[in-house]
């Protein structure tokens, strides 16, 4: 029986009957009942609770034991007395939480208070946190769980301003992409730009490919500055997407100009070059229809050791490539209107084609690049022609070829008259006509002439 | 102190003198945490900082100040949640103040190295009583007269407040007369 534990130490300790007034202030709370369970007394608040609670009452009048289950008489309670009690009241949406103790063979004190989670709970009920006598730890427990509560909402709050800065953060990093492109940070095995320090660099093969509109300042001339950024941006809308689509990025751009970086097979800049000719076609035909000039571009395209790295200094960083090789690129780029063919590579690129069959290409001229003792040979490739125009250059690419290597022996009259038969064979070959005037240019001169016709770039 | 009081200081700041001010206070007083945590326990020292910083950036002496942001606690704490269990310590100011004791050994129960003041009420009248405050912190008197102040508009009584001993009168606590109407 566990009323044993309050034993019978009275001897020493003295008399420590409560008396019932001793037992109101202590537990205002309390039930107090008989065998036959009906109620001897009560605390006074749990009136307050229980509006017509009054000694005489049954208990079950106002009570029902919640838990432990299966209890309702004296009986189980008295076999039950270890156990922690809720009881329920009828009167109100409260529990009450406590223990039985047996005051006497046939009383038992039921020793309890309102079982409260939160204060407005408490408020409800018509108590105040003073109507719980002060070693109740009901309004610690309050206490504890409005901080708990007030605590969950902090870190709610917080969490929605880290969210906030999250997005914040990735929407910078999105600009940045835009500025230093992603696979510049891959070539430099840095995860984020973050990581990136003036000075890291990597050197690789690569393919570069240079391209610039025609006449671009003659064209600028006649527009507004937003025109003319709308145009170029108009413009540059169409050409990026074709250096993603075959694994290029843009390095940069320069004004209307585009330089582009492969790290794969140059094969790759070639199509990207051609898919953007393509695109430019019917560009052209959109602005034809709106009343505008169509416009012409250049392509030039290198392939070499590239350095790319960060230059700068404690402000001001940019991501660069140095290269001889992108020099060269960009010369080629510049021979496009020599030569009047809007996409020529260099001999470095055609060698290191891998499927170099599959393209229509021509020699076009051998250049001697600024610094090189040797010269360089210069293709064209012509698949982004007309298809009438590219099947003449198909038919007269031998001749072609034969007529541009007389013309480098500076035998310019045999040349002369190898390039009248391809313009007579094809008009639209502009690359011809231009050899026909400057083979007449050199025979005219004659043996005065100073140059030996090899364009220096 | 709890991060709570600190709290309490940065919203007092942000709400009347904007967010900008309280960033220049907080990098004044050299406190480098992004938010303060109601239940984290925080040196004194970073209260002590952000007051004087706060003083100086608003151009106000800091008991003037310490006055604001003890009326503004009582405001704070109701925003924060406690609100209930403020109304709950007393229905009027006389009754709140002679409760203000277990209000705070309640605090010092749940945060156990707060070390929270201690408060006793004697002298009581039917309009006045002296309240007496026990702490181990210095210089907080006048946010106690703010605190009372602050009290006083949430019952809407009018309440005098007077500093009448402390250790500026060589008392080992401070003693303030308060009279209401």
């Amino acid at each position: 029986m566990s009323s044993t534990s309050h034993g019978n130490s009275a001897g020493f300790y003295g008399n420590l009957n409560l008396s019932s007034q001793h037992l109101r202030a202590l537990f205002p709370f309390h039930i107090v009942f008989d065998a036959g369970m009906r109620i001897i007394h009560h605390g006074e608040r749990l009136v307050r609770l229980c509006p017509t609670l009054k000694a005489g009452d049954l208990f079950s009048e106002h009570f029902q034991i919640h838990r432990p289950e299966r209890i309702d008489n004296f009986e189980s309670i008295f076999r039950q007395l270890g156990a922690l009690y809720v009881v329920r009241l009828r009167s109100a949406p409260t529990e009450l939480k406590g223990q039985m103790v047996l005051l006497q063979e046939n009383l038992i004190l039921f020793l309890c208070s309102p079982l409260v989670r939160r204060i407005a709970e408490v408020q409800a009920l018509g108590l105040s946190l003073q109507d719980f006598p002060l070693h109740d730890p009901a309004g610690d427990l309050l206490f504890l769980l409005q901080a708990q509560h007030t605590t969950i909402e902090e870190a709610k709050a917080l969490n929605r301003r880290l969210l906030a800065e999250v997005q914040k953060v990735a929407s910078l990093n999105e600009v940045f992409k835009k500025y230093v492109p992603q696979e510049f940070l891959k070539l430099l095995e840095k995860e984020s730009i973050v990581h990136v320090q003036l000075g890291d660099n990597v050197q690789k093969t690569m393919t570069v490919l240079f391209s610039d509109i025609r006449s671009f300042t003659t064209l600028s001339e006649s527009m507004s500055p937003q025109e003319t950024f709308k145009f170029i941006n108009g413009y540059l809308q169409q050409m990026e997407p074709m250096i993603g689509k075959h694994g290029g990025f843009i390095d940069k751009y320069m004004g209307d100009a585009i330089m582009a970086l492969f790290a794969t097979a140059p094969d790759h800049a070639v199509k990207a070059a051609l898919d953007m000719l393509h695109t430019l076609d019917n560009y052209n035909q959109g602005r034809q229809r709106a009343g505008y000039i169509p416009i012409r571009i250049g392509i030039g395209i290198n392939t070499g050791s590239l350095m790319l790295g960060t230059i700068g200094g404690e402000s001001r960083m940019d991501s660069t490539v140095i290269s001889d090789d992108v020099n060269l690129a960009s010369r080629i780029e510049d021979l496009t209107k020599m030569y009047g063919a809007p996409l020529l590579i260099s001999e470095k690129t055609f060698f290191s084609l891998e499927t170099p069959l599959t393209y229509s290409v021509r020699v076009v001229g051998r250049v001697r690049v600024k610094g090189k003792s040797e010269l360089t040979t210069v293709f064209e490739v012509f698949d982004g022609d007309p298809p009438e125009v590219k099947e003449a250059k198909r038919t007269t690419l031998k001749l072609f070829e034969e007529a541009v290597d007389l013309y480098n022996r500076q035998e310019f009259r045999e040349a002369h008259s190898l390039f009248l038969s391809c313009f007579n064979k094809n008009p639209h070959d502009q690359t011809a006509k231009i050899y026909l005037e400057r083979c007449q240019e050199m025979i005219s001169a004659g043996q005065q002439a100073d140059w030996n016709g090899i364009t220096k770039i | 102190m709890y991060g709570l009081v600190n709290q309490a200081i940065e919203d007092l700041v942000r709400s009347n003198h904007g967010d900008a001010t309280w960033e220049v206070i907080k990098q004044r007083a050299e406190v480098e945490t992004e938010a303060f945590l109601g239940m984290e326990e925080y040196p004194d020292d970073v209260t002590y900082r952000l007051v004087q910083a706060a003083a100086e950036v608003l151009n106000t002496p800091s008991e003037e100040f310490l006055r604001a942001f003890g009326e503004y606690w009582v405001l704070y704490t109701a925003k924060k949640g406690y609100g209930e269990m403020l109304t709950m310590a007393g229905k009027n100011l006389p009754e709140f103040l002679q409760n203000l004791d277990t209000l705070h050994t309640r605090v010092g129960v749940i945060m156990p190295n707060l070390r929270p003041p201690s408060f006793s009420c004697t002298e009581m009248s039917e309009h006045s009583l002296h309240l007496h405050y026990y702490t181990h912190r210095e210089g907080l008197a006048p946010f106690v007269i703010g605190l009372v102040q602050g009290l006083g508009k949430m019952f809407g009584t009018e309440a005098e407040v007077h500093h009448i001993k402390g250790y500026h009168t060589g008392e080992d606590h401070d003693v303030f007369y308060i009279s209401w109407k």
